[in-house]
């Protein structure tokens, strides 16, 4: 007897409807190996490992690259302490989400060191990213533009770096090692804040090959400094520029001396 | 690495601006494409705004909105019975010299400024305080805070 199938048209139509309702997506995925994809397709959008034991458990349970449902990720979220569980680990994690549109990555400043956090993992993960939103309470901007870089299709981009190295050793003014003869398309929203001044930030961002595009701008300043930069992220982006939302930080006064880098 | 002439020219002049001292402002006078610009002074920190709002010219002309957010802290009660004694005299002077330009920016512009609030109780009167000019005149749009 032959079996009556859905057309998968009309499946998928169905399962979309029900993109919101994890149990009965749960379910879904149940009725049917055939049911399976589509499913997994909302089942697995959104994906978070906030501590180093979910990503552990993630990979436990997923051990096969090939038929992980980590490839229906669109957006990815890792913990800080994700981020120093060592980049062997992480990157054998990373290497199956290589359709991430959106990634954040966040400490929240719960007490861990900091100095171990690493990007290198990322670099790259995902080719299509577009969206990258980091934020830290106190990792240099430098590791954070290096990463940056090895997206090549990034249009939005949201860095939010709270603290930051105040000991002077001017680590943030140190160069890319590399220059990249192209560089992300940076056509989206653009969100700043850097507790040490976003001046070398925006001059590294600035002075990339393909320029910046930004439509939209969010920039929080500290001090005088932070008003150039942005003076100059703002002309920089002046062809295509429709937004923009600028603030003081909130602890602001106009004080020139207020950004170490100075 | 070959840069485009106009990335090194604004890199060259980045690097010349973090040499000098006195910028109090941001220049908004290339960005001809804005449609919408949002500022969120700080009681104490608005000097810039002004400066800011000079650099908009008749170039701009996309330019749909302009907003003003008003500080959370000067949406409480007890500030508004006298908001001069809170941010200072000083910083008062400066929110009344953003009302004064207000009423000529719109007049030259025809663009009515939108005065965001915080949703706190007794915020109108605050407003008044703030831009008692713009207020008198009903030049602006009071929206608030989403």
């Amino acid at each position: 007897m032959s079996s009556r199938r859905l057309p998968a048209e009309i499946l998928d139509h169905i399962v979309d409807h029900l993109h919101d309702t994890k149990t009965a997506l749960s379910n879904c995925s149940l009725v049917s190996k055939s049911w399976i994809p589509r499913t997994r397709k909302h089942l697995f959008a959104d994906i978070g490992f906030q501590v180093a034991l979910r990503m552990r458990s993630w990979k436990k349970t997923f051990p096969d690259s090939a038929t992980s449902p980590a490839r229906y990720t669109k957006t990815l979220y890792i913990g800080d302490h994700v981020l120093t569980a060592g980049d062997a680990e992480v990157g054998s994690l990373l290497r199956d989400f290589s359709c991430v549109v959106h990634l954040e990555v966040g400490d929240h400043g719960s007490g861990f060191d900091t100095s171990k956090v690493s990007f290198a993992p990322f670099c790259g993960f995902s080719p299509i990213l577009k969206s990258f939103r980091v934020i830290t309470s106190d990792v240099p901007s430098s590791r954070i533009f290096n990463l940056i870089l090895s997206f090549p299709l990034l249009e939005d981009l949201d860095i939010f770096v709270s603290a930051g190295n105040t000991n002077g050793s001017g680590e943030d003014e140190i160069p890319t090692a590399i220059q990249p003869s192209s560089s992300p398309r940076f056509t989206g929203s653009f969100e700043l804040y850097l507790r040490l001044g976003m001046g070398p930030f925006a001059r590294r961002l600035i002075s990339l090959p393909g320029g910046i595009h930004f439509r939209k701008l969010t920039l929080t300043w500290l001090c005088e400094e932070d008003l150039l930069a942005m003076t100059a992220l703002v002309e920089a982006c002046a062809h295509t520029l429709e937004s923009l939302d600028i603030r003081p930080n909130w602890r602001g006064t106009l004080n020139p001396r207020l950004c170490p880098h100075r | 690495v070959v840069r485009s002439i106009r990335a090194c020219a604004l890199t060259d002049s980045l690097l010349q601006f973090s040499d000098q001292s006195g910028q109090s402002s941001i220049d908004l006078s290339k960005a001809i494409k804005l449609q919408d610009v949002v500022f969120r002074p700080y009681p104490r920190v608005i000097e810039w705004v002004v400066p800011a709002l000079r650099t908009i010219t008749p170039k701009h002309q996309d330019l749909r909105q302009i907003s003003i957010c008003i500080p959370h802290y000067l949406a409480c009660p007890g500030i508004l019975a006298n908001v001069s004694r809170h941010v200072g005299e000083a910083n008062y002077g400066l929110w009344l010299d953003l009302d004064r330009f207000l009423v000529q920016f719109s007049e030259s512009c025809s663009i009515r400024p939108k005065v965001v609030c915080p949703t706190e109780r007794g915020v109108e009167v605050n407003i008044e305080s703030l831009f008692p000019e713009v207020s008198k005149r009903g030049m602006i749009d009071l929206v608030e805070e989403p």
